[in-house]
């Protein structure tokens, strides 16, 4: 069982790399 | 998931990949929120452990967002994971692969199927002039209905 907190967690984590990559990608080699 | 969890005990490294051709229902959502969302709930509950440090990488391929990502996760337990999810292979593959100190547990998805791999031997061997690679270890597989 999944608590709420860990689901959040999980959410903010994939946000996080999201920003990361979209970074990224919008400034290539920076 | 559950007999996954029942396997992996004390993780040291995981390799998550979630790769596949492109199909065009998918381009609005990068290949982060459209396929690698999965490991990384998969991995962030097997681990049970804070990611001190996140390092991601991504490119878009046939998309104006990523259609490849490959994310590090350190933990702080000490554990390392790494997730590569593409939208660019021309070969379906769903592999999470787990070294644990005396296992290595590697689950494929498309064929519901866990092999444990245990007392993992190799070693190299020169004979009549050519080397000679051998390799010895006990799996075991479980298959998930």
């Amino acid at each position: 069982m999944v608590s709420a907190e860990d689901e959040l967690y999980s959410l903010q984590v994939t946000l996080e790399i999201i920003e990361m990559i979209r970074k990224d990608l919008a400034h290539p080699g920076r | 998931m559950q007999e996954l969890k029942n396997i992996v005990r004390d993780p040291i490294l995981i390799e998550c990949r979630r790769l596949g051709p492109f199909q065009s229902r998918a381009k609005d959502d990068g290949v982060v929120l459209d396929l690698m969302i999965h490991d990384l709930d998969i991995v962030l509950n097997l681990v049970g452990s804070r990611a001190h440090r996140i390092s991601a990488w991504g490119a878009a391929v046939s998309s104006e967002v990523e259609d490849v990502a490959n994310v590090q996760l350190w933990f702080a337990n000490g554990c390392l994971a790494t997730i590569t999810a593409s939208r660019a292979t021309q070969e379906k593959i769903r592999t999470l692969a787990v070294t644990q100190r005396e296992e290595y547990v590697l689950l494929n998805y498309t064929d519901q199927d866990i092999r444990i791999y245990r007392q993992g031997s190799s070693e190299h061997r020169l004979g009549r002039g050519e080397l000679r690679y051998k390799q010895e270890a006990l799996i075991e597989r479980i298959f998930c209905a």
